[in-house]
């Protein structure tokens, strides 16, 4: 199974998030969102929010498939240099 | 031992266009290695637009390596940061799969041309390194040992498949 599985779902949340990113670039403090989520961290509360969130959602339910048909976890994307890597 | 590579390249359009246009560089006609990319994490916090892409890639190596290995697919991660008000756009992606093998690391960044507003520099780095030859030869012999026995059983299968053409031969 490739991500083709999930084309119509990720052009969707594509051209919401492009169209939200050229208001982001243009300026900054107007693509706010609101709903932000309140996220507890070892550092304090953070505050974020997704941009698309609905789109993005189910998106990412898609690519659980997709990702367990590849052999991948979401433990395995990250940049980390300590952890071993995979081996096909 | 790592391999390091560097380069510096100015685009003459503004690094929004160039922010822009990089979200939407895959599929293209000079990367036919790329074979699909997909956002697996974003956020916005404190201004800053932080995404992670997962980048499927076709393994380029002939195809009798590809048969002994058994795989033909790449995948890497990059983590990127947009900070619209410093105009910046960070990213660093790595391969996840053959980590053991190889590791490629590679560092971008694009901002205004100090001198020139409506132009981007791009600042490219590459850092490549073979961690353990003897586990390259370990981990051939494995994948070699694996599509093997897959061979094995690819015949047994196809010979009950065309068992009634092959009474000819008997």
């Amino acid at each position: 199974m490739s991500s083709k599985h999930c084309e119509t779902v990720k052009e969707e949340y594509d051209k919401c998030f492009n169209m939200w990113l050229t208001a982001f670039l243009k300026d900054p403090s107007a693509a706010q969102s609101s709903d932000t989520t309140t996220q507890k961290t070892e550092s304090g509360i953070e505050e974020h929010f997704t941009p698309c969130k609905e789109l993005f959602d189910a998106y990412q339910a898609c690519l659980e498939d997709v990702l367990k048909d590849q052999g991948l976890t979401r433990d395995d994307l990250h940049l980390n240099d300590d952890k071993d890597g995979r081996n096909q | 031992m790592v391999k390091i590579w560097q380069t510096q390249h100015i685009f003459d359009h503004p690094w929004t266009h160039v922010t822009s246009g990089h979200w939407r560089k895959y599929p293209n006609p000079y990367n036919p290695a790329v074979l699909s990319t997909d956002i697996v994490d974003r956020k916005v916090e404190d201004g800053v637009l932080h995404s992670k892409r997962l980048i499927t890639t076709n393994f380029q190596v002939p195809g009798w390596v590809r048969r002994l290995i058994g795989c033909n697919c790449i995948h890497a991660i990059e983590e990127s940061k947009v900070d619209p008000r410093t105009q910046s756009l960070e990213m660093v992606s790595k391969n996840v799969t053959f980590c053991n093998l190889l590791n490629v690391k590679e560092s971008i960044t694009y901002s205004p041309d100090p001198s020139d507003p409506n132009k981007t520099v791009m600042t490219q780095k590459a850092e490549v390194s073979v961690p353990s030859m003897t586990y390259v030869e370990k981990t051939l012999t494995d994948s070699i040992a694996k599509n093997s026995k897959k061979g094995k059983e690819a015949m047994e299968w196809v010979i009950a498949k065309i068992a009634g053409d092959l009474e000819e031969l008997s």
